[in-house]
């Protein structure tokens, strides 16, 4: 441009503004001529056109129901993943499962339809309902599940119930399923597992979800170095006779204590592994709870012993399927 | 000889001296009348362009509200559960797994989610809850893919269109000020405007996930579209459109903002809106004007009447859509978080509604509490049973719990911007978990004075209030643009009354000062529109048609 002459710049202004009048000329016969009146309403509607617009994307449908996969495909032994608190926490999941071999966060262990009053309401029930059944409805099924006998208590596993999508609930949908649940305490992330839990109580494996005691009491999962194993079992301390929290009894009350409820807890501990306890080198012990009110039968491995691993009930199946 | 000598000397010196001050005298006159002259001219092109200023001094309170928002470091305000119902609709979700924690800082960035059936809506029943921010979260979204940041949402691109809108809010003001102000004068009164919006109780909700943005941009919106309207003798169907569209934006913000439906329909048939040519143009039109004289009202009203139902559709649609599980909430906290705490007798209360009085034991829980009674078999017909016609019912057989009511209300606007649970900082501005940030915040130091009397609010609404009503009654019959600020100040007392009351008979007492927030801005903007009036109280020289366009 630097080397165009005076003369030469002239005459491409004078083209230039040739070029951009004929384009205005083109784009004015493009323009229907309108009166002033008519290019206003034009303004108008267009303007009204773009507030509606504008207002509608609130309403705009966010598709959540793509590849999702209906409450009554689901059948027991799924594992589904999710990513947050809130998925994991809907009354209903519809998302794709995943195979069990890969990190998720709950497992199906049952399913059921619901009866009664529950099954006759016209809407779901209220969140809080669900909590109060899912106890009824899905914990011995979970308990079954994993292969739990009487003398198991199963720890840090939850439990969820499931109910069918509101529209699968007005279109007289009823089944509901049943989730076990990892728990982790004091972690932000969603507690994960890369195996299905089915009857992992019968393995090895197992004693990650078994309750145990180091011997300064604290809770530990079995698979962690300690002293006693909980075999579920519970029952009252006699007021009359030991009043108070364990930090408040003497020792002698202590020594009391322990030489009576120790014998109590034989039965159950014995059941537990299935044969007589006195056969074997362990011993029954017995644990104050921290209210002082009940005591917990265990299942101890002698005073001289190290703290072990690994949980003391027999094994009747092979690894996890 | 030599005193005769010098005599004369002294004389030209102090007459030279008198002149030299005296020169000075004239050269600084002179300097000052070139000032006052430029400072006229200035004045004067600066008035010939009132358009070019407005989107000056707007563009002026964005650029301060983009860096109030985001130097030295971001701020905002971090989820403590309410957000994630909003932000998953629009495709993102908490880098915090974890529901209803804000975890001491603020994440600004939410990632995007892909989102199955009915994980996204109300946590547990997944029932979708509308809201027009979920409009600013959209824009939000895109800008930040045109920017080229990771699908999601970023909370300071979030906070960057807020602060565009208010300054879009401030320099509309300006425009639409009546022409009765001077320039300067209405520059001050929207600057006084712009900055309430960027208070610090109020700015930080620009950077959330909550609803409470799309609520205050709204009302912010919708004072300069009322002011357009308000000025004209016949509603044309742009101020119209204007004053719908920013109605229905912050109508639509959150469910209690409903209430302001009454006071925006009555603006909009205040006058008539139909063209002139169009009322006995055709034979339907001189049938109708030849009808009653409600035909007569309402057909020269027709194009705010058309709007009218509109608005009034999208908000019975809305209040329908309100997710029962939140209607659920609400009764419960305002009978055992309201009710009952302030109850003399809290199992009389639970009879009254004909709920089992052992229930009492709940007073001051709400539903997510360890001790709720929601779980006890006598709460099952609760929802049935507490309904907001009942509740409404109660106050009024109880005028003195009313009168606990409003003090409770207004203790709870007086709480603006005293949240210490949801934290303003990110991890990264090295503050202390839950840090509190105060970069503006005139407002809610004078707001400490109403902390102490919350009834000041009463006497605030009542001063607006007899101003406002005086201004309307003498300006009666004269032009339209005189009282429409005085309009405006009553439109927005309405409003916030509607507002006042609908969030105490539903939610009550329950994070109130949170959903006060609205309240707590109309409150505040009438303090400008008071300004304004004083400002606008001697008559100033001007043209009939600029300060009334019909």
């Amino acid at each position: 441009v630097s080397r165009v002459r005076p003369s030469e710049g002239r005459r491409l202004r004078v083209r230039l503004a040739t070029a951009v009048g004929r384009a205005t000329d083109q784009v004015q016969a493009w323009v229907p001529a309108l009166e002033p009146r008519e290019w206003r309403h034009l303004g108008a509607a267009a303007a009204t056109v773009l507030v509606v617009a504008m207002l509608a994307l609130t309403w705009l449908p966010d598709d959540t129901w793509a590849g999702t996969v209906p409450s009554t495909t689901q059948a027991v032994g799924t594992c589904h993943a999710y990513d947050t608190e809130a998925e994991l926490g809907s009354f209903s999941d519809v998302r794709p499962p995943v195979p069990c071999t890969r990190p998720h966060q709950t497992e199906t262990v049952a399913i059921g339809e619901l009866t009664g009053d529950l099954r006759n309401s016209a809407e779901r029930m209220s969140p809080e309902k669900r909590l109060v059944i899912v106890n009824d409805l899905c914990r011995e099924p979970m308990r079954a599940y994993m292969g739990a006998g009487p003398r198991d208590e199963v720890w840090r596993l939850g439990v969820l119930l499931r109910l069918p999508t509101a529209g699968e609930w007005a279109a007289g949908q009823r089944r509901y399923r049943c989730e076990l649940v990892p728990k982790t305490e004091g972690s932000a992330r969603l507690p994960s597992v890369a195996m299905s839990l089915r009857s992992i109580l019968d393995t090895p494996a197992g004693a990650a979800y078994r309750r145990c005691w180091t011997d300064d009491g604290a809770e530990v999962a079995c698979d962690q170095p300690h002293r006693s194993e909980s075999v579920n079992a519970i029952a009252a301390v006699p007021a009359e006779r030991f009043a108070g929290t364990p930090g408040e009894l003497s020792a002698a009350q202590h020594t009391a204590f322990h030489a009576w409820a120790d014998r109590e807890c034989v039965a159950t501990v014995s059941e537990f592994l299935g044969g007589a306890v006195s056969r074997t080198p362990y011993r029954p012990v017995a644990r104050l709870t921290s209210d002082g009110r009940v005591f917990e039968c265990g299942l101890a491995y002698p005073p001289g012993q190290s703290m072990r691993s690994g949980s003391l009930a027999p094994i009747t199946t092979g690894p996890t399927k | 000889v030599s005193v005769t000598a010098t005599k004369p000397e002294g004389r030209r010196e102090k007459k030279s001296l008198s002149s030299r001050r005296k020169a000075q005298r004239d050269r600084w006159l002179a300097f000052a009348t070139v000032l006052r002259g430029r400072y006229t001219r200035i004045v004067l092109a600066v008035a010939r362009r009132r358009r070019t200023t407005a989107a000056v001094v707007g563009a002026l309170w964005a650029a301060v509200a983009i860096v109030r928002m985001l130097w030295p470091g971001p701020v905002g305000l971090a989820d403590a559960g309410d957000g994630q119902r909003v932000m998953c609709q629009a495709g993102a979700t908490s880098p915090d797994p974890t529901m209803g924690s804000s975890g001491g800082y603020l994440e600004l960035w939410w990632p995007a989610h892909r989102f199955y059936g009915e994980a996204c809506g109300v946590p547990t029943t997944g029932e979708t809850y509308q809201s027009s921010q979920l409009v600013l979260l959209r824009f939000a979204s895109w800008l930040g893919s045109l920017v080229g940041l990771a699908p999601g949402i970023d909370l300071r691109v979030l906070a960057v269109l807020c602060s565009l809108l208010v300054g879009l809010g401030v320099g509309l003001l300006v425009l639409t000020l009546p022409p009765s102000l001077s320039l300067p004068m209405r520059v001050l009164v929207a600057s006084v405007v712009g900055l309430i919006m960027l208070d610090s109780g109020i700015a930080r909700f620009y950077a959330s996930p909550y609803t409470e943005p799309a609520a205050v941009l709204g009302l912010l919106l919708l004072c300069p579209a009322l002011l357009w309207l308000l000025r004209q003798r016949r509603y044309t169907w742009g101020a119209l459109l204007a004053v719908a569209g920013a109605g229905t934006f912050a109508l639509l913000a959150k469910t209690q903002m409903v209430s302001i439906l009454p006071a925006l329909v009555v603006v909009l048939l205040l006058r008539p809106s139909l063209p002139k040519h169009l009322r006995t143009g055709s034979r339907l039109a001189q049938s109708m004007m030849h009808r009653s004289r409600l035909w007569r009202w309402l057909w020269v009203r027709l194009p705010a009447l058309l709007i009218v139902v509109a608005i009034t559709a999208v908000a019975v649609g809305t209040l329908q859509s309100q997710p029962k599980r939140y209607a659920e909430i609400n009764a419960y906290s305002q009978v055992f978080t309201t009710m009952l705490p302030l109850s003399p007798n809290p199992e009389s209360d639970l009879r009254w509604f004909g709920l089992d009085p052992a229930l009492a034991r709940g007073a001051g829980t709400n539903i997510y509490s360890p001790d709720t009674v929601a779980y006890e078999p006598a709460y099952a017909d609760f929802a049935d049973t507490v309904t907001l016609g009942k509740v409404v019912m109660f106050y009024l057989s109880q005028p003195g719990r009313l009168v606990k009511l409003a003090d409770a209300g207004m203790a709870g606007m007086a709480g603006y911007g005293t949240e210490d649970y949801m934290a303003n900082y990110p991890e990264s501005s090295g503050e202390p978990p839950f840090a509190r940030e105060s970069r503006i915040a005139v407002v809610s130091w004078i707001m400490s004075a109403y902390r102490v009397v919350p009834w000041l609010f009463a006497v605030q609404w009542l001063v607006v209030l007899g101003v406002c009503v005086r201004l309307v009654r003498r300006w009666r019959g004269a032009l339209p643009g005189r009282s429409a600020l005085a309009r405006l100040g009553l439109f927005l007392l309405a409003a916030l009354s509607l507002q006042f009351w609908a969030i105490m008979m539903t939610e009550g007492n329950n994070e109130v000062f949170k959903h006060m927030i609205p309240v707590d801005l109309m409150m505040f903007l009438t303090v400008p529109v008071l300004l304004a009036c004083w400002l606008q109280r001697r008559p100033r020289s001007m043209s009939p048609g600029r300060d009334d366009e019909s």
